[in-house]
C-alpha cells in the first residue's frame, strides 16, 4: 500500500436502467455463451446433422459415377439434351427392352416420356428390388430424374415426374417421386430434422434449469417473463442461424447443395419451424417435471418424426399407412417445405399449406405451453 | 493452552474481536443504491400469511414486522413454512391468504431492490464467477462490479472459473455474491450458511454484519441456533408454519430462565451431581450431562475433579434459543453446524 489519499471503495454495483432491453439483452448474450458451451448442443444439434449429410451424401453421390438409362429411342434424343452430364448415359432401346433390362439389373432403369407438353411429364422406371434393395441405387435413380427435372426447368416451366416400380413378376406401381437427387433431397430434411432438435432440447435445458433452481433465482429479478422468453427465442434463432450455416454451407461445398431460388421464404419458412419447435420445447418444459424424463419425452417427439416424416427417405414408395401416419408429424411439413423450395425451386404457393400447418401447429404449442409452463420446480416448499 | 483450564469451552466469547471478521465488515463498499434516508416503515410487514401446498398447511397465519437496518432471524427445524415465508416475501409464490408489503410496496414491485439468496438457487454451470455476477446485475437494471465483489466472499481468484467446478462452500459464496449484485436496501438470506464449513460460516456472519452496518436490512433463515444467537437483533422462532416466539434473542433467553448445560465424558462413579451448582444431573452412555445457572462454579469444581475422577472431553452449552424453542413446543430444533 502507498501513502497518500486513502483509495475510495469501489460500489459493489451501480444502477444503469428501468428498461427491460438491458436485462433482455444480457440474458440473450448468456443463453448463447451457454449454447456455445454446451457441448450436447455442439454435438446433438450441429454435429450429428452435419454428419449425415457428409456421410449419407458421401454414401449415396459418391459411389456412383455414372447412371444407366435405358429409353425408347423415340425419348433418347430428348433426355440426351436434357442430362448433358457425364454421369447419364443414355441408352437407345425399346420399350420392352428397356424394361427387361431394369429387371435384370442391366440398366439402372429406364424413362419414359409421356408428355411433351408443359408442363413435361416424365415417367421413371425402376427395378423395385432394386429400390429396397439398395438404397444406393434409387438415390442415384433420383439424382438423375432431378438432373433431368433441373436441366429441364431452364427450357420448360415444370416437370412433373412419376414413379413406377417394376415387379419381377411383371406388375407395376406408381406413385410420385420426390425429384431430387438424394443429397439434395437429405439436405433440407436433415436441416428440418435439427431445427426440430434444437427446439426441443431448449426444452430439456429450461426443465434442467428450473430443476437446478435456476429459473427461480432468475423469476427472482425484476425480468419481465416476456423478456425471458424473448431471450430464450432469439438465441433459439441465432443457433438456428448457424445450424443453417453450417449445414447447408457444407452441404454447398462438399455436394453443391443450393439454397433454391427463393431465399426469402426459405428464410420464413425457417423462422416458422424455429418458432413452432421451440414451442414444442416450452411444451415439454411444461409437461416434463424432471430433466430426464423431457429427454424421454423428446425422444418419443423426434425419433417417429425422424423415420416417418420422409427424412430418409421418399414416403412416396412407402405404404399407404406410413404415409397417413405422416400426416399428424409437423416435421414432415417443414422438410417437405424446406425440399420444395431448395432442392425443387417452387414458389409460396406450393409452401402454403406447408407454412400454414406449421403456424398452426406453433400456434397452438405456443398457447398450450404458456398456460402449463412454471418456473418453480415440481417439489414445492418447506 | 494450559492444562486444566476450561474457560476456551465457553462459546458466548466476544463478537466482532476477530481481526478477520472486522476487516471484511470494514471492506464492504457502500454503493449507489444504499438505503434512502428517507426510507419510512418497515422493510417487510406480513399479516396473517397462509399456504398451503394441497393438504400440508405449510404455513399458519404468521405475523412479521422487519424493521429496516436490523438483521432479522426466521428460526425453526426444516420444514417449518420458513422457506415458503421467504419465498412469498420475495415474490416467488402467492400466498393463500394474508397481506405483504415490502419496502412499502408488493414483492414484486421491490424486487429491483431486494437481494436474495434462495436456498437452493443453482448458478448457470456455463457462466464463470464474473459472468454470473455481471448477468444477475444487468437483470436488476445495475452494473454491477464482480471484482470487488468476489473479493468480498473470497473468489478472487477463481473469478474466471466456470461456476459448475466451484465447490459447494464456493458456489453459497458466490450465491451470497449475487445478493448484492444490485446494491440492495433489503436482503434476503435462505439457510446462507448451510453447506459451509466453519471457517466460511464465519466468513459469511462477517459480511452479514458488514451489510448491517451499512445500514441495509438483513433478513435470514436458519436452523442453527448459533447463527441466530450470533447474528439476528430480532428472532422469529418458527415452527409448525406459526410464530412460536419473537424478540431479542438475549430477551428471549433471559425470560425463560433457563441453565445452560454441561457434557463432560467419564465414569458414571465419580457423582457429578454432587458438584456445586448443579441443578440437575443425568448419565447416558459415558457422559453426564449436567444442568445449572452457576456455569463458572461448576466449571471451577469440575476443574479440581479432573485428575481423580478421569474426566474428560467437556463442553458447555450456553442457555439458548434451543432452549426457547424447547419450552415453546416441547422439541428440539436439534441442528448444530456441520462442518
Amino acid at each position: 500500500m502507498s501513502g497518500g489519499q486513502p483509495t475510495r471503495p469501489r460500489p459493489l454495483a451501480t444502477f444503469r436502467s428501468r428498461s427491460p432491453w438491458l436485462p433482455l439483452v444480457a440474458l440473450t448474450r448468456a443463453n448463447l455463451r451457454l449454447l456455445a458451451r454446451n457441448r450436447q448442443v455442439m454435438v446433438f444439434n450441429i454435429l450429428v446433422p452435419l454428419l449425415l449429410i457428409v456421410i449419407f451424401g458421401g454414401l449415396f453421390q459418391g459411389s456412383r459415377t455414372s447412371v444407366d438409362i435405358v429409353a425408347p429411342a423415340a425419348d433418347a434424343a430428348i433426355l440426351r439434351q436434357a442430362l448433358p452430364h457425364s454421369s447419364f448415359r443414355v441408352h437407345e432401346v425399346s420399350a420392352a427392352t428397356a424394361r427387361r433390362q431394369v429387371l435384370n439389373n442391366t440398366a439402372d432403369f429406364a424413362l419414359v416420356i409421356t408428355g411433351t407438353g408443359s408442363p413435361l411429364r416424365v415417367r421413371i422406371e425402376e427395378n423395385v428390388g432394386n429400390v429396397t434393395e439398395n438404397a444406393a441405387f434409387s438415390a442415384a435413380a433420383e439424382g438423375a430424374l432431378f438432373g433431368l427435372n433441373q436441366a429441364l426447368l431452364h427450357t420448360a416451366p415444370a416437370v412433373i415426374p412419376s414413379v413406377s416400380q417394376l415387379h419381377p413378376q411383371g406388375g407395376l406401381s406408381a406413385g410420385t417421386l420426390a425429384n431430387a437427387n438424394y443429397i439434395n433431397f437429405l439436405t433440407p430434411g436433415i436441416l428440418a430434422y435439427a431445427v426440430l432438435t434444437a427446439g426441443l432440447s431448449a426444452g430439456i435445458r429450461l426443465v434442467g434449469d428450473r430443476e437446478r433452481g435456476t429459473l427461480r433465482r432468475v423469476r427472482a429479478t425484476p425480468i419481465p417473463v416476456w423478456a425471458f422468453l424473448g431471450s430464450s427465442i432469439i438465441s433459439q434463432l441465432v443457433l438456428v442461424v448457424v445450424q443453417v450455416v453450417v449445414l447447408l454451407g457444407v452441404g454447398h461445398v462438399m455436394y453443391g447443395v443450393g439454397i433454391g431460388p427463393s431465399p426469402a421464404l426459405v428464410v420464413l419458412l425457417l423462422l416458422i419451424g424455429s418458432l413452432c419447435f421451440l414451442g414444442g420445447g416450452f411444451l415439454i418444459a411444461g409437461i416434463a417435471s424432471r430433466e430426464q424424463s423431457s429427454i424421454v419425452l423428446m425422444n418419443l417427439v423426434t425419433l417417429p418424426q425422424l423415420f416417418i416424416a420422409g427424412i430418409f427417405y421418399p414416403l412416396a414408395g412407402a405404404p399407404a399407412w406410413l404415409r397417413e401416419l405422416s400426416v399428424i408429424m409437423p416435421l414432415k411439413y417443414f422438410a417437405d417445405g424446406l425440399r420444395a423450395l431448395m432442392a425443387q425451386g417452387q414458389g409460396l404457393g406450393a409452401v402454403t399449406p406447408d407454412l400454414l400447418t406449421l403456424l398452426a401447429v406453433g400456434v397452438a404449442v405456443m398457447v398450450v405451453a404458456a398456460r402449463i409452463f412454471r418456473f418453480e420446480p415440481a417439489s414445492a416448499g418447506s | 493452552m494450559p492444562e486444566g483450564d476450561l474457560g476456551w469451552l465457553i462459546p458466548w466469547a466476544p463478537r466482532g474481536k476477530d481481526p478477520q471478521f472486522r476487516r471484511r465488515r470494514d471492506q464492504i463498499p457502500a454503493g449507489s443504491g444504499a438505503p434512502r434516508p428517507d426510507s419510512a416503515g418497515p422493510a417487510v410487514w406480513v399479516r396473517g400469511l397462509r399456504k398451503n401446498y394441497g393438504p400440508v398447511l405449510a404455513v399458519r397465519g404468521i405475523d412479521l414486522e422487519i424493521r429496516r437496518g436490523q438483521i432479522v432471524a426466521l428460526l425453526g427445524p426444516n420444514g417449518a413454512g420458513k422457506t415458503t415465508t421467504m419465498e412469498i416475501i420475495e415474490g416467488l409464490r402467492r400466498p393463500d391468504a394474508g397481506e405483504i408489503k415490502v419496502l412499502g410496496t408488493t414483492p414484486a414491485q421491490a424486487r429491483r431492490r431486494v437481494g436474495v439468496q434462495l436456498q437452493e438457487g443453482a448458478l448457470f454451470a456455463d457462466l464463470t464467477c464474473t459472468e454470473t455476477l455481471t448477468l444477475f446485475g444487468r437483470l436488476y437494471g445495475f452494473e454491477a462490479n464482480p471484482k470487488t465483489l468476489l473479493e468480498l466472499v473470497d473468489l478472487a481468484d477463481v473469478a474466471e472459473r466456470r461456476t459448475e467446478r466451484l465447490s459447494g462452500g464456493q458456489k453459497r459464496r458466490l450465491q451470497l455474491a449475487l445478493t448484492l449484485c444490485n446494491d440492495p436496501e433489503l436482503v434476503i438470506l435462505d439457510e446462507p450458511t448451510t453447506g459451509l464449513d466453519p471457517l466460511s460460516r464465519r466468513q459469511t456472519w462477517a459480511m452479514i454484519r458488514g451489510l448491517h452496518d451499512q445500514g441495509r436490512t438483513v433478513l435470514l433463515t436458519t436452523h442453527y441456533i448459533e447463527e441466530a444467537e450470533q447474528l439476528a437483533v430480532w428472532v422469529y422462532i418458527i415452527d409448525a408454519g406459526m410464530v412460536v416466539a419473537e424478540g431479542a434473542p438475549t430477551t428471549l433467553i433471559t425470560e425463560l430462565g433457563a441453565a445452560a448445560t454441561l457434557s463432560v465424558a467419564g465414569g458414571r462413579d465419580a457423582q457429578l451431581e454432587t458438584l456445586p451448582g448443579v441443578l440437575r444431573a443425568e448419565y447416558s452412555e459415558g457422559r453426564w450431562e449436567l444442568q445449572g445457572k452457576e456455569v463458572g462454579l461448576i466449571l471451577t469444581a469440575l476443574n479440581q475433579r479432573l485428575g481423580e475422577a478421569a474426566l474428560r472431553d467437556v463442553s458447555v452449552r450456553p442457555p439458548s434459543l434451543e432452549d426457547v424453542f424447547l419450552a415453546r413446543t416441547g422439541r428440539h430444533i436439534a441442528t448444530e453446524p456441520e462442518a
